[in-house]
């Protein structure tokens, strides 16, 4: 059987859910991403200018509040490195944080879990409840702590290949 | 190597009779194969490589001017369907941009589907009057007027002022706007009341956004959220689907947009978590049949449901009933019934040729005629009669940047709407291109491209030397016609591939500023039909059709 990116981004978003995260959006491989955040101005105007992540989701932690996950996925565990990159420079723009909470906020005739976008906007932009994850195949089945990101808490996920064919 | 499957043992077969080929995403044609009931358990999947030469020859025409979604086929490579699915609603000239491949599809006798948003919400910068809705200090009124600028030709302060200070206020004045407003604006408005606000017709569009969510403040931007109705380019689509549908069956489907979904997805509707089907969750994927309301009421079915009855009559060989898709081109119900009028405008003097926008004109060849004359074109267009009448879509660009999407699918899109009579889209006579109006493609290179972009003359070289390496022609005219017989369709770049099938003419118009001009013209396909300087025998021509 042949593995490609999306049994990662499918097995991480299986793991979340069953965690009691709510998955907001995926973006399979190659495909359109619903959930488009804005980069900031390009210097090189060949660059992508919006951020598709592969994987949205929102935690809600013990003391009822929310935290918004942002996550990149990969086949192989050493091309994660591009990814965390990636993920630096968005969690170093504060527009384009605000902009993924934007997207999940609650309103009138909207969904039932979001944020209170008033609120987080008054917020500093170390203060966001955000985390980011990562995520591949990897030696073993692990969940571990990453050195944060903007002092955003990440965490990258690895499955063993049994463990990621078993989604 | 294997194929990558999601599927379970109780869906994909081990003796398969259909192959579901894909571009987009195996997610997709995983998605296809689940809730089809003439496709579960006897179909498999194949990826499309990038090259076409990957792709079985009998499908290849299907392909030939750019690769579908997905097609689906017998075991043994008969086409049954060709498929597109977007999510994005497109604008513009984008609306088009996936034409071409329904084109083909056309020519080739094989039924198509399109699932798209005809209608959808965005979400994108607000202009600086927007964001001033944001400044007003009294809440009441910021409200009032922000509900006010979600409508089309309502001026808020006007109301205001008036004393229509609420929301309720507002809706009962809509109606009786009649007498203080000109009539095509009026008719603009209660269009838009009538579908987004009260929604009691056949069809059920998508709701107003409310003036509160219209505007928000997001960082250092003001980012606004609307409602995209479809315009101009996308009743054009429709009504290309509906005239195709007169010989081979050509369905848009309607891809669903929920407010609930606003800001998270501009309200497209995904299957997220399925429990009946787990392995389509988490795949950004269009929901699945009986998840999303009923479009149009007629039918009573939702739209996901119909397109597989289109999909399993397909499969099954079946004659494909016509499932309502009429209803996308009933006056009114999408479009206002004078919307053909917008399509393109009459030029009456040549001189309007040098100064028109871009945009869809027509006018008789004559006129073309004069106006090339005046640019300093020496092309020999007397094949073109004086008084045939020619539609010319002129594009201005001022980037290096190859001039193949959307304007191939913009091409297959006129060629249908603008060109030809009811009686001349049956696959035989598309491909003939005996065809009642001409087509001229008309590029202005501005700035840059004046000096760098490659669209006509020096792109078509570059073919030329690369697929015939022993080529001595040094006219461009001989090296178009030696490809033609010569080379299959998909052989030839696509920056230039399309241009030359539909256009009777293709013109390169280089502003080097200071009202100094170049110009490179070309007869394409059409016209060299007609003057029988190459036939539908021609290797190209035949790579076309199956």
């Amino acid at each position: 059987m042949k593995f490609s990116e999306e049994h990662v981004t499918r097995k991480l978003a299986i793991t979340l859910q069953n965690a009691g995260y709510e998955i907001i959006a995926v973006h399979p491989p190659d495909g359109q991403g619903p959930f488009v955040i804005p980069k900031p101005p390009q210097l090189r105007d060949i660059e992508r200018s919006s951020y598709h992540p592969d994987l949205v989701g929102i935690r809600r932690k013990n003391d009822g509040s929310l935290v918004l996950v942002i996550a990149e996925c990969k086949l192989d565990e050493n091309d994660l490195n591009d990814d965390y990159a990636k993920l630096k420079t968005l969690s170093e723009s504060r527009d384009s944080l605000l902009f993924a909470f934007f997207r999940c906020q609650l309103f009138e005739g909207g969904p039932e879990r979001g944020f209170d976008f008033e609120e987080i906007s008054k917020l500093e932009t170390s203060e966001l409840p955000l985390e980011f994850y990562l995520a591949s195949q990897g030696k073993s089945t692990l969940q571990t702590a990453l050195k944060s990101l903007n002092g955003f808490p990440c965490y990258k996920y690895t499955w063993t290949l049994p463990d990621l064919i078993a989604l | 190597m294997a194929e990558i499957s999601f599927l379970p043992e109780s869906i994909s077969s081990k003796n398969p009779r259909f192959i579901v080929w894909w571009t987009g995403t195996l997610g997709q044609a995983e998605w296809l194969i689940t809730h089809s009931s003439a496709l579960r358990g006897k179909a498999i999947t194949k990826e499309c490589g990038k090259k076409l030469d990957e792709l079985p020859a009998e499908l290849r025409p299907l392909a030939a001017l750019e690769q579908p979604d997905l097609i689906i086929t017998t075991i043994d490579m008969k086409p049954v369907i060709s498929i597109e699915i977007t999510e994005q609603q497109e604008f513009g000239t984008n609306a088009q941009q996936r034409m071409a491949r329904f084109w083909s599809a056309a020519v080739c006798g094989v039924p198509s589907a399109y699932l798209l948003p005809v209608e959808s919400y965005q979400l994108e910068n607000a202009s600086v009057t927007d964001a001033r809705l944001l400044e007003i200090k009294d809440p009441k009124k910021r409200l009032f007027m922000s509900e006010a600028a979600t409508f089309p030709d309502i001026r808020g302060e006007s109301l205001w002022n008036q004393g229509i200070d609420n929301v309720d206020k507002l809706y009962s004045s809509v109606e009786s706007m009649e007498s203080k407003t000109n009539t095509s604006k009026l008719s603009n408005l209660t269009f838009f009341f009538k579908k987004h606000v009260e929604n009691q017709e056949d069809v059920l569009h998508i709701r107003k956004i409310d003036g509160k969510e219209y505007v928000h403040k997001v960082g250092s931007k003001n980012v606004k959220a609307y409602i995209r109705t479809p315009k101009v380019t996308s009743s054009m689509v429709l009504s290309w689907f509906s005239s195709v549908s007169k010989h081979v069956p050509a369905y848009p489907f309607k891809l669903h947009s929920e407010y609930e979904s606003l800001f998270r997805t501009n309200g497209i509707v995904h299957t997220v978590f399925d429990e009946l089907n787990p392995h389509l969750s988490f795949r950004n994927l269009p929901p699945g049949p009986g998840k999303t309301p009923v479009v149009h009421k007629s039918e009573g079915k939702d739209e996901i449901t119909l397109f597989f009855e289109m999909i399993n009559c397909a499969v099954a060989g079946e004659e494909i009933p016509e499932l309502g898709r009429s209803e996308f081109t009933s006056p009114d119900k999408y479009f206002p019934k004078n919307i053909k009028q917008e399509w393109r405008t009459e030029i009456k003097h040549h001189k309007e040729f040098l100064i028109s926008s871009s945009g869809d004109t027509f006018a008789k060849a004559k006129l073309l005629k004069l106006a090339l004359s005046e640019l300093g074109c020496e092309t020999d267009l007397s094949n073109l009669a004086d008084d045939f009448f020619v539609n010319i879509f002129k594009i201005k660009c001022g980037v290096n940047r190859q001039l193949a999407d959307p304007y191939s699918g913009c091409l297959a899109t006129r060629d249908i709407l603008f060109c030809r009579e009811e009686s001349q889209l049956s696959p035989e006579k598309l491909i003939s291109f005996n065809r009642t109006q001409g087509l001229i493609f008309w590029a202005v290179l501005e700035k840059q491209a004046a000096k760098t972009n490659t669209f006509i003359f020096p792109e078509l070289k570059r073919n030329y030397l690369k697929l015939i390496p022993s080529g001595k022609e040094k006219d461009p005219q001989e090296q178009l016609i030696a490809l033609i017989k010569t080379v299959r369709a998909e052989a030839i770049s696509k920056s230039i591939r399309s241009h030359l099938i539909f256009s009777d003419v293709l013109v390169a118009q280089r502003d080097h500023g200071g009202s100094k001009y170049s110009v490179e013209c070309l007869l394409g396909v059409p016209s060299l039909l007609r003057s029988d300087k190459i036939s539908l025998n021609d290797p190209l021509m035949q790579s076309l059709k199956i």
